[in-house]
């Protein structure tokens, strides 16, 4: 499964403020990637970080973490109310 | 607009709606603003119906002034996201499930299987929601 490409953000205001961003998710794909795969490996290499609950949970979800990533594809949110809009869909 | 007229005249004809979801939907289309830019009615029927898979949860909601909202939820999302939550630590799922009675939700989390997850995404395929207010407010939820 292929993860969101481009998140697309609008938002408009009252009167001309407008804001309009696409904000190109595939350039954080190899980061998220490697973190997914890198940090359950570490955290069964590091008592350490295995102390930390909150993060050895992070790090043992990553395959799952990326899996809900990728699934947000098709996601839209459009809510408006007469000039004032905001919309945010994932690619 | 005359197109998403046609649309539901033809699903109609097809017998995909019947005739009071028609009515609905052509009076939802009468009630918006010919500038408005509103969420445009679903080529496919509202009710995907049995056999077909529900890759979406929708849902519709117009205010009676200019208000509206469209969400659309990827059910793969859902399935993402009881996996996510099987990996959490057994205390953390207990304080969740404290928190949850607290608020009368009496509902056991280890009970989300994966399973029971395809069994409401099977379920959701033929869920069709239409509720009409006398202002002129509609809510639909509808798989897609």
């Amino acid at each position: 499964m292929w993860p969101p490409s481009i998140l697309r953000i609008r938002i408009a205001g009252e009167g001309s403020k407008r804001i309009s961003l696409w904000i190109p998710l595939f350039l954080l794909w190899p980061l998220i990637f490697v973190a997914a795969m890198i940090f359950p490996a570490a955290m069964r290499l590091s008592p350490r970080l295995r102390e930390k609950s909150g993060i050895a949970y992070g790090f043992t979800a990553g395959p799952q973490l990326w899996m809900a990533f990728a699934s947000a594809r098709g996601m839209r949110v459009d809510v408006r109310d007469g000039d004032s809009r905001v919309f945010v869909e994932f690619w | 607009m005359g197109n998403d007229k046609a649309r539901i005249l033809e699903m109609l004809k097809a017998g995909k709606v019947s005739v009071d979801e028609a009515e609905q939907l052509l009076d939802a289309l009468d009630q918006r603003p010919a500038s408005d830019q509103a969420p445009a009615i679903p080529a496919e029927a509202p009710s995907a119906g049995a056999g077909r898979k529900c890759r979406f949860l929708r849902v519709l909601v117009k205010g009676d002034g200019n208000e509206t909202v469209d969400v659309r939820v990827p059910m793969q999302l859902l399935r993402a996201g009881v996996k996510l939550g099987a990996l959490m630590p057994p205390e953390a799922r207990a304080k969740l499930d404290t928190a949850l009675g607290e608020k009368g939700m009496h509902f056991d989390l280890a009970n989300l299987t994966p399973e029971t997850v395809e069994e409401f995404v099977e379920a959701m395929s033929e869920l069709s929601v239409n509720i009409a207010g006398d202002d002129g407010e509609t809510v639909r939820v509808f798989c897609e």
